[in-house]
């Protein structure tokens, strides 16, 4: 039964808004002349109701049609624009023309006139979409509206599967993440040169000031000049930023983007510098990962009624994440729980650098250290910047 | 002022053609109507002040709210001077009064519209009809087609304005095609040119709203067959009668009024001391006309068992049997060449009736003083009589052009072939003189002229003033003309009575018949009342009306005391037992019913058109009967017929599955896990009793879902009631 209430449903959807006027207008128009026995008017409605019989045909003319969706750029920023080209092979034996396909972008319905499509041809149309919003949008399915000449009926025909495209929220470039970060003589090596560590780098000649413990003998003695030893500088970084989920810390909309752009640039520099980043915000948990596919997760991250609060929260960070060396709490105006960070911080290893961030809206820029931690609150994301400068 | 504008959606242009288009076809059924030309003007200044008024508002940024609000000021500043052509205060600014007419005479013109016989003069107050309907709507219409995002919308107006064209139009429209096939088309290819336009939605940027060349080619080639399939239905469609104002609206009613006939012993000699008797005054003075021209006064074409009078809508056949304004002119057809009569009032004429000559084509009063009665006048075309209440007086002397038409009637021709059966019927109490007069008669014409001998040779005259005769009392009613006249000891009357019974009985034989009141002119010209006879005049095959003169059917012999007594009429005796046979199945008044009308009966039809609903609904009966039997099967039964349910409905929904082979490459072919296959395999091959089935049966049903849902709703639908999976599989 179901599946009959589908199937009517379906069938109610073939006409258009138009093509239903058309039938209601034959209907009246019948009913008229059914009531005052006007011919003309049964002469309007009998051609209605052939014009709707003759649309059928048409949505029944098969169209085959391969189709591809590419983005440019793939990856996109909110606000920014995005082209969108949709590449579309006419596999069929009939031409089309000038075929209208529906394209939907996230939320937003977009529509573009392809142009016409002869058999076994190529053709490709651009279609712009601008200001975006943040996440993580499906562009697509194309489906082309196949109608008839007079648009009374008409037939949707997907083309493509559709595409996800992940708009990150506005950023800033961070001049630093503050300094005092913690060097790891078992990290990864750097393209920094460092005199004494343990990646080797290469030989080079003495210059005066160099160390004379750096100096390699055997080498020296061989080329009949000082050389000394250079070292790749190593070092292991990990940066996670923990964004709270929760709704409540939050007053407004924008408050929350303001905060995932924080996270996002947070993340962006972190990953320039060569850390390792994390990105930790409810059921979005994303470890250890290049930096590209880190920003990607702020693109997912929504707020979730029901998570934890700061202390547990960080908590389960350093737990998810134990090497991290720099963590970034990322919260709200609306949070009332700042006093309890200290708590949390006091499983996280003592040399670990702690800062949390504040979005807040209405307020006024400010930094304060407290308790071994630093809590700066950024009133919009132009000032992230120097506010970051500043806490190092 | 700097006020910012909005330009005109594209394709305006068409838009405004199309409404220009409708807006001619439907006010192209006003052509009949008027007269002259200036309607058109009026009505294309109308269109063009409203199209104006609706670009005005909205190039300005204003919605079609505004419009539909503002539009009856231009109407209320500019009918006036364009239709009316009232002056007003200066350019053409209207006054109070002007404002005044526009509003009275858009309400209340409609009635002069329909109750005035065409064409009408192009002046005056209904000349409003055309401007509000082609102002208001075609204002509408364009509002609605430049702001609107809708297609249709704006063809309502434009319906409503041919509907009511065709509405305060004539039963005979003026053009089927231009307005039924013509409209729709011109409609339909306007609907589908905007729907072209808003077919991407709302958010469509102008490279969306681009109609594809390819597209209007063959949008017009769909009209065109359309239009062409749709010319064939055209008579075959049409009703004999359509429902016009014209007809619907209750006409000046004549029932009431006073007949020439019912006075008719005003105009003959009643003796000394009747004041009001016209027996010897000149009443008219006709110039223009020969001597033998036949003048004709009241033509009464109902009779209601008390007297004959005239009535609106007597014939089913034309639509001209109303008493109906006149303009200056009058859309009367006649054979003949048209003169001019005029008719002198000599003596105050106190009857309604005014004396006119063949078909009249205009009238007009001699004198400018009594012009004003002239909105009073109502002619029938049908009858050509007209009438004027409260009649003509002393000096109230008028024109009239008419084409004189012939009246002479021989017993060879045939008579108008439909009889009028409501006349029959009160003419039924004359049943047995009509038959009785007309027996040896071959044809119907012939047996009204046998009638007419018979009445002429029976009767004696008396206008019932002297002496003993005075006991001939006046009157027509159906006592008087049957046991007063016909059956009488003494069958006597004047023309009142002759005239009422011939055209009851020529009725009675199926011959329409009415009476006529009127003279034939001497060679002065002047008409006394005792000039005046009533005669009968009977409609021939051709349509015309014929004159049965007076002294064909009236006796001049007066009457004697000592005059033998008449018997009733009767039929010869053989004709008595032969008289239910010889009478028409049309006057059996209670069918003989049929003994047992049960038995006969045909059996009932619709259990047969149950049956097609019935065999749809079976399938997917059998369907579910099949499910239940195999999911209540025993051991391994219960696992083949899961695993054959879950085939079946993949046949349902058309997809290929290999019918003859092993249960993985089945389950291949379905997408569904093989493990499924295996478990079945493993349930009807294994030595031991097999697991119960409901587990597996459970994942079927969650696989017969999966299966259905990736199929589209259409599909699915028709799987309810597709039978591949009931017939033996190949």
């Amino acid at each position: 039964m179901e599946a009959l209430g589908w199937g009517v449903l379906a069938l109610v959807r073939v006409p258009t808004p138009t093509g239903r006027a058309v039938i209601g207008l034959g209907i009246a128009a019948w009913a008229g002349a059914a009531y005052t026995d006007i011919v003309e008017l049964r002469l309007i409605a009998v051609m209605c109701a052939l014009t709707v019989l003759l649309a059928i045909p048409w949505l029944l003319v098969p169209m085959r049609v391969r189709a591809t969706l590419d983005l440019r750029p793939p990856r996109s920023v909110a606000g920014e624009r995005v082209d969108i080209a949709l590449t579309a092979t006419n596999e069929g034996r009939l031409s089309l023309w000038q075929p209208l396909v529906r394209l939907p972008v996230g939320e937003r319905d977009s529509w573009l006139r392809m142009p016409t499509l002869p058999p076994g041809e190529q053709r490709s149309h651009e279609l712009g979409v601008d200001d975006l919003e943040r996440g993580v949008l499906d562009v697509g399915p194309a489906t082309a509206v196949r109608s008839d000449p007079l648009g009374l009926l008409r037939r949707a025909v997907g083309w493509c599967d559709p595409v996800e495209l992940y708009v990150r929220p506005r950023m800033v470039l961070l001049q630093t993440l503050g300094s005092g970060q913690v060097r790891d003589l078992e990290g990864v090596p750097s393209n920094r040169m460092s005199m004494s560590d343990l990646a080797f780098h290469a030989l080079r000649e003495y210059v005066p000031g160099d160390d004379l413990r750096h100096v390699h003998w055997r080498s020296s003695a061989r080329a009949g000049e000082l050389l000394v030893r250079q070292y790749h500088d190593t070092r292991r970084n990990h940066a996670t930023v923990l964004l709270d989920p929760r709704p409540g810390s939050y007053l407004t909309d924008e408050e929350y983007e303001l905060a995932v752009s924080i996270a996002a640039s947070l993340i962006m520099c972190a990953a320039r510098e060569d850390y390792d980043v994390s990105l930790v915000s409810g059921t979005v948990q994303v470890i250890g990962l290049p930096g590209g596919a880190v920003l990607d997760g702020t693109c997912r991250v929504q707020r979730e009624a029901g998570a934890d609060s700061l202390a547990p929260a960080i908590n389960r960070a350093v737990i998810l994440v134990p090497d991290t060396s720099l963590l970034f709490v990322v919260s709200g105006a609306g949070a009332d729980d700042l006093e309890d960070v200290p708590a949390g911080l006091v499983s996280v290893p003592a040399e670990t650098r702690c800062v949390v961030l504040r979005a807040a809206l209405k307020e006024s820029s400010s930094m304060i250290r407290q308790h071994g931690h630093d809590v700066v609150t950024a009133g919009s994301l132009a000032e992230l910047s120097g506010l970051l400068v500043a806490a190092s | 002022m700097s006020a910012r504008t909005r330009p005109l959606p594209p394709y305006a242009g068409i838009d405004l053609l199309a409404i220009l288009l409708l807006t001619a076809i439907s006010i192209s059924g006003f052509w009949p109507a008027f007269a002259g030309y200036r309607w058109l003007v009026v009505a294309a200044a109308g269109a063009a002040i409203g199209i104006g008024w609706a670009l005005l508002v909205i190039t300005v940024r204003l919605g079609l709210d505004i419009v539909l609000e503002s539009m009856a000021a231009p109407y209320l500043l500019t009918a006036g001077g364009v239709a009316l052509g009232a002056g007003g205060l200066f350019l053409g600014i209207p006054d109070g009064d002007v404002i005044n007419r526009v509003l009275s005479g858009t309400l209340l013109s409609w009635r002069t519209l329909i109750e005035t016989a065409p064409p009408l003069d192009s002046s005056g107050a209904v000349l409003l009809i055309p401007y509000a309907l082609t102002y208001f709507l075609c204002c509408t219409a364009t509002a609605m087609a430049l702001r609107s995002r809708r297609a249709a919308l704006p063809v309502l107006p434009l319906a409503v304005m041919v509907v009511l064209v065709l509405l305060l139009g004539f039963p005979k429209p003026f053009s089927t095609v231009l307005q039924g096939v013509a409209f729709g088309a011109v409609a339909l290819l306007w609907i589908g040119h905007r729907s072209m336009r808003i077919e991407a939605g709302r958010t469509a940027d102008a490279t969306l709203g681009v109609v594809p060349f390819g597209r209007v080619v063959s949008a017009l080639i769909v009209v065109g067959v359309v239009a062409a399939a749709t010319l064939p239905f055209i008579d075959s469609i049409a009703p004999e009668r359509r429902l016009v104002l014209r007809e619907a609206v209750e006409p000046y009613d004549a029932a009431y009024i006073e007949t020439p006939l019912s006075a008719f012993r005003r105009f003959r000699d009643q003796g000394p001391g009747v004041y009001n008797n016209l027996a010897d005054t000149k009443i008219f003075r006709v110039r223009g006309a020969e001597a033998g021209t036949r003048v004709r006064i009241a033509v009464l074409d109902r009779y209601d068992g008390r007297r004959w009078y005239a009535a609106n809508d007597t014939s089913p056949t034309d639509f001209t049997d109303r008493f109906l304004r006149i303009s200056s002119r009058i859309d009367n057809e006649a054979e003949g060449e048209e003169g001019l009569y005029t008719f002198f009032v000599r003596a105050r004429w106190d009857l309604p009736w005014v004396p006119t000559i063949g078909a009249m084509q205009a009238f007009e009063f001699y004198d400018d003083y009594a012009e004003d009665r002239l909105p009073d006048l109502r002619y029938n075309r049908a009858t050509d009589t007209a009438v004027l209440p409260g009649g003509l007086d002393l000096r109230e002397d008028y024109v009239i052009a008419a084409i004189p038409v012939t009246d002479k009637l021989t017993d060879r021709m045939t008579p108008w072939a439909q009889p009028d059966e409501e006349l029959r019927d009160a003419a039924a109490f004359l049943d047995t003189p009509a038959e009785a007069w007309s027996l040896d008669a071959e044809t119907p014409m012939e047996g009204v002229f046998k009638i007419a001998d018979r009445l002429r040779e029976r009767g004696r005259y008396s206008d019932g003033a002297f002496g003993w005769e005075t006991k001939f009392e006046a009157g027509q009613d159906s006592v008087r003309l049957d046991e007063g006249f016909i059956n009488a000891p003494a069958m006597v009357g004047n023309d009142e009575q002759y005239a009422a019974t011939m055209a009851l009985l020529a009725n009675r034989l199926g011959v329409p018949a009415r009476v006529a009141v009127g003279t034939v002119l001497g060679s002065n010209g002047v008409i006394k009342g005792e000039h005046l006879d009533a005669w009968v005049e009977i409609r021939v095959a051709n349509g015309s009306w014929r004159v049965l003169p007076t002294n064909v059917f009236m006796s001049r012999r007066p009457p004697r005391r000592d005059d033998t007594k008449l018997a009733p009429v009767r039929l010869p005796p053989e004709r008595q037992e032969q008289k239910p046979q010889r009478e028409r199945p049309e006057d059996l008044l209670d069918p003989p019913e049929p003994a047992e009308p049960q038995t006969d009966k045909a059996l009932p039809l619709w259990p047969l058109y149950l049956l097609l609903p019935a065999s749809v609904g079976l399938i997917p009966a059998a369907k579910r009967a099949r499910r239940r039997r195999r999911q209540t099967a025993w051991l391994t039964a219960a696992w083949i017929g899961g695993w054959n349910e879950l085939l079946d409905s993949a046949r349902d929904l058309g997809v290929a599955v290999p019918p003859r082979s092993t249960r993985p490459a089945q389950a291949m072919a379905l997408g569904v896990p093989t493990s499924m296959a295996r478990d079945v395999d493993v349930a009807v091959f294994s030595p031991t009793h097999p697991p119960s089935a409901e587990t597996f049966w459970t994942e079927v049903e969650t696989w017969r879902e999966s299966l259905k849902s990736s199929a589209s709703p259409l599909r699915r639908t028709w799987a309810l009631f597709n039978p591949a999976s009931l017939l033996p599989r190949r």
